[in-house]
């Protein structure tokens, strides 16, 4: 069977990243950014001018939806939390990254390195 | 501590950042570099030190207005459309104009026999093109509807695509010729108007007709949007 993977795939990662994240619980801005620079022991990294037009894109696209609310310091923050087409749409993202995984470790066996 | 929400108003200031509410654009930045100052301080860092720090998370406020306004309106929405619908529907337009100039002019050469056409049966000539084209429209029509599904044109663009030469004469006979006619008293239209609903119908309804029927076949697809993007990997699993 041949499977494709998409050409955006740097893209593709940090959508991955956030939806993933999204779908555990609603997080701000500031607070996904730490959550995938602590998850990923630093390898991940989102500045401000790569979070926010990624999570208005998502926004725009259906898949988060941002509401504002107070948080636990008594602050107005913006929160994310994953629409049900965003969770539709995690499922394949899911799945093609598992097979570009595996086929990067088909290819160098980057499991075995 | 800075006051942020000034300080991204004041760098947003000159900046399109897109339909979305500005104030709820800038609180939210300015929420961000809140949280990440008061994030610096609490690892240890000088005030000015982490000042710097958060002012690092986003160097260029022009380039992100722009990364901004293009999350919100779409990846080249304006583009998408031309590419669907403009396009397709500027290919059949040409493809119309041509046909008929050529027969146009075939019809019209050689002279000699023109000529004598037209003392045997005057609208032997305007026949001799007119008749043609009409036959050759859903070859149009199918051009247009066919570059617009391979664009990921939906159905409705589709049509339009295809039926764009129609909807230009329409727009001649309703629209120019009438306007044309009302400002200069010159034009045969001014003193014929029902030869204007005639030159309507004559040159909209039966193109039209053979457009649609040319689409058909391109109508029935389903959108293809998104699913006609490029990949760059083929693996075997």
């Amino acid at each position: 069977m041949t499977k494709r993977i998409d050409f955006r795939i740097a893209r593709g990662s940090a959508e991955l990243a956030i939806l993933a994240l999204l779908a555990r619980q609603p997080l701000y801005g500031f607070e996904i950014a730490k959550r995938i620079e602590e998850d990923t022991e630093g390898a991940l990294r989102f500045r401000l001018a790569s979070l926010y037009p990624m999570l208005y894109e998502l926004e725009r696209r259906g898949w988060v939806k941002g509401q504002w609310e107070t948080n636990r310091a008594g602050r107005n923050r913006r929160y994310y939390s994953l629409t049900a087409t965003g969770r539709k749409k995690l499922v394949p993202l899911r799945r093609e990254w598992k097979t570009f995984f595996r086929a990067l470790d088909c290819l160098a066996g980057v499991t075995r390195a | 501590m800075p006051d942020w929400k000034l300080l991204v108003r004041e760098r947003l200031k000159d900046e399109d950042i897109g339909p979305a509410p500005r104030e709820e654009v800038i609180a939210e930045l300015a929420g961000h570099l809140e949280d990440c100052f008061e994030a610096q301080r609490a690892e240890g860092a000088g005030e000015q030190e982490a000042v710097e720090q958060t002012l690092a998370e986003a160097a260029d406020w022009r380039s992100l207005a722009r990364r901004i306004r293009r999350a919100q309106r779409g990846p080249g929405a304006m583009n998408e459309r031309t590419r669907q619908l403009w396009l397709p529907g500027l290919a059949s337009l040409t493809a119309a104009n041509l046909l008929l100039m050529a027969l146009s002019y075939m019809s019209l050469h050689p002279r000699m026999v023109a000529e004598r056409s037209f003392a045997w049966f005057p609208g032997l000539a305007l026949m001799a093109a007119y008749m043609p084209w009409v036959a050759a429209q859903p070859l149009v029509g199918a051009l247009g509807a066919w570059l617009s599904l391979r664009a990921g044109g939906g159905r409705g663009t589709r049509l339009c695509a295809a039926l764009f030469p129609s909807i230009v004469m329409l727009a001649c006979w309703g629209v120019f010729i009438p306007a044309t006619a009302a400002l200069e008293d010159r034009v045969w239209a001014a003193h014929h108007p029902l030869y204007l609903v005639l030159g309507a119908f004559v040159w909209v309804a039966p193109a039209m007709m053979g457009l649609l029927f040319g689409s058909l076949p391109f109508l029935g697809f389903r959108d293809l949007q998104g699913s006609g993007a490029p990949h760059s990997y083929s693996v075997k699993t």
